[in-house]
């Protein structure tokens, strides 16, 4: 028996890295197990405290998914789909049941369109909730963490009543939806939205408005709108350059060319205006929330679709919290998809985080990294 | 003077901020002690499953259609029935909805943590088993005066 090798002898090991210019910075590695980063690393180069260089380094929680989709039926992905942003979970679920609807030329009843649309709206107001919170407790602000967790539970409860399941719906089928309406729903969700729109006055008041907040994120990582179309963001990342783009009115789905409702968009293109998209998208949900439970039109909710997927292709989009999220499906005649590709708003606005942070301060990385509302479960898939 | 008018509108603006937060100091909590104060779901709320055995043929619609893979068909004498992994479901209940036999049903208890593993394997007759009552009684409520938080629902 040989004996093991000996372990090399240490040596010190001397940085030979020289700048041009002399000037010495420093490279940081903040992630993946960071409370400011999420699931991904940010590698990041600072000059005394100002940022010089940003590398986002995503893929830490990357599980495979399209691999996966490719090897189970249209139904069992369903609840796959949900899992990389759970708190955004019917949105994506949408997109997926619209691109097999596609392929299937199965058309949804306007009920379960109606049906479809109220969770969205529902899903949209509990993930820029959550967002709100998360950006809280960056900032230092322990009340912002507490409340938007805490109003959550009003949506979260409806949803529950709605679809039986308080997060992961797996509400959306290919056809329509699993269940209509529970009695008494519709007056609980008047009540609840009428009282939420009362609260968003009072986070304005505690957070919107108090300087600790303003005085951090006005004219911090600014994103022009020449940047960020170049980049190609979407979602509130993008209104809050001031592109008025939304999938929503652009190119309309479910019950969304049957509801009033505005398009919120801010000029500035700073963390600020970011934010305050959030904040007005919240506002329009819950309107759009009162007119559905008060339009919504009787009949079925579920049109048979089968579960074999036909030879073709389809592009499936929907406006999710986070931005455009969509599905590219190929199918092959069999129960799985040859093929399904799988995008995100998270991954689109991911080139957004370079030009946000370079040239700012690494004490307001926090503000203008979370402005963006980046998910890194949802981008790496 | 612009600075001044600056620094005013600071302090007001401050002096809001604390008064709006130190207002929800008198209001009621929206959590609950857990153990001692339950929640309570309503009916169709989508928990652990409940067999029917009397219904069941024994097909593996459930087992063909369950997206984790958690449910296994085990003999029982000249029959065969679904037995459930609960480490793995995720309660998505597609199993509840495909039973051409209306066997399965979603049940209202939530609580199934176990302490071992080889407990969260639930054979047919623990299955078929009616959820145990509980001591649920809290709900989510909204009224415009006392704001939103956990109520012990109404006695009917």
């Amino acid at each position: 028996m040989s004996a093991p090798p000996k372990p090399p002898p240490l040596t010190t090991v001397e940085s030979t890295e020289t700048s041009d210019s002399g000037a010495q910075t420093l490279t940081l590695s903040v992630g993946p197990q960071h409370s400011g980063s999420g699931h991904m690393r940010l590698i990041v180069e600072v000059d005394g405290d100002i940022i010089v260089n940003v590398a986002p380094d995503p893929g830490y929680v990357h599980r495979g998914i399209e691999k996966i989709i490719e090897l189970r039926n249209i139904i069992k992905s369903i609840p796959v789909i949900e899992r990389p942003s759970i708190i955004d979970a019917s949105n994506l679920n949408h997109a997926w049941v619209r691109s097999i609807e596609e392929i299937q030329g199965v058309e949804v009843p306007r009920r379960g369109q109606y049906l479809r649309t109220l969770l969205n709206e529902m899903n949209r107001i509990m993930s820029h909730l959550y967002w709100l919170s998360i950006y809280g407790v960056f900032l230092g602000h322990t009340t912002m963490f507490m409340w938007p967790l805490g109003d959550r539970e009003l949506f979260i409860d409806l949803a529950e009543k709605l679809t039986g399941a308080r997060i992961t719906y797996s509400y959306l089928v290919p056809g329509g939806v699993r269940r209509d309406l529970p009695p008494g729903f519709a007056e609980e969700a008047v009540k609840r939205t009428e009282y939420f729109e009362k609260r968003l006055k009072e986070y304005d008041r505690i957070f919107f408005n108090n300087p600790l907040f303003t005085s951090r994120a006005k004219g911090i990582g600014v994103l022009s709108r020449e940047k960020a179309i170049e980049l190609g963001c979407t979602g509130p990342t993008l209104r809050g350059s001031g592109v008025d783009a939304d999938l929503r009115k652009d190119e309309p789905y479910a019950a969304y060319p049957e509801l009033d409702f505005e398009i919120s968009t801010r000029p500035d293109g700073d963390s600020f205006s970011r934010a305050m998209v959030h904040m007005d998208e919240m506002r329009e949900s819950c309107k759009m929330i009162r007119q559905i439970v008060k339009k919504i039109p009787s009949g079925p909710i579920r049109r048979k679709a089968p579960i074999v997927l036909p030879r073709g292709v389809a592009y499936g989009r929907v406006e999710s919290a986070r931005g455009e999220c969509s599905f590219y499906l190929i199918g092959e005649g069999g129960d799985k998809p040859y093929r399904a590709r799988y995008i995100t708003g998270s991954y689109r606005n991911m080139a957004a985080i370079p030009a946000v942070l370079l040239g700012n301060r690494l004490a307001d990385m926090p503000t203008a990294w979370w402005s963006i509302d980046y998910w890194p479960v949802e981008a790496d898939r | 003077m612009a600075p001044v008018i600056g620094k005013a509108k600071a302090a007001v603006d401050i002096s809001i901020a604390y008064l709006t937060g130190i207002r929800h100091l008198f209001h009621r909590p929206y959590t609950l002690r857990f153990p001692q104060q339950r929640y309570a779901v309503e009916k169709g709320y989508r928990g652990r499953h409940l067999l029917h055995l009397d219904r069941c043929t024994g097909c593996g619609i459930c087992a063909w259609i369950c997206p984790e893979k958690c449910i296994t068909i085990v003999p029982r004498g000249q029959r065969w029935y679904p037995q459930y992994f609960y480490g793995r479901c995720c309660f998505c209940h597609f199993c509840t909805d495909y039973c051409p036999e209306f066997a399965l049903e979603e049940t209202v208890e939530y609580d199934i943590a176990e302490y071992t593993r080889d407990r969260l394997v639930w054979s047919p007759e623990r299955l078929s088993k009616p959820p145990v009552k509980k001591d649920d009684k809290y709900v989510f409520s909204v009224d415009t005066i006392g704001g939103a938080s956990q109520v012990p629902q109404k006695e009917e």
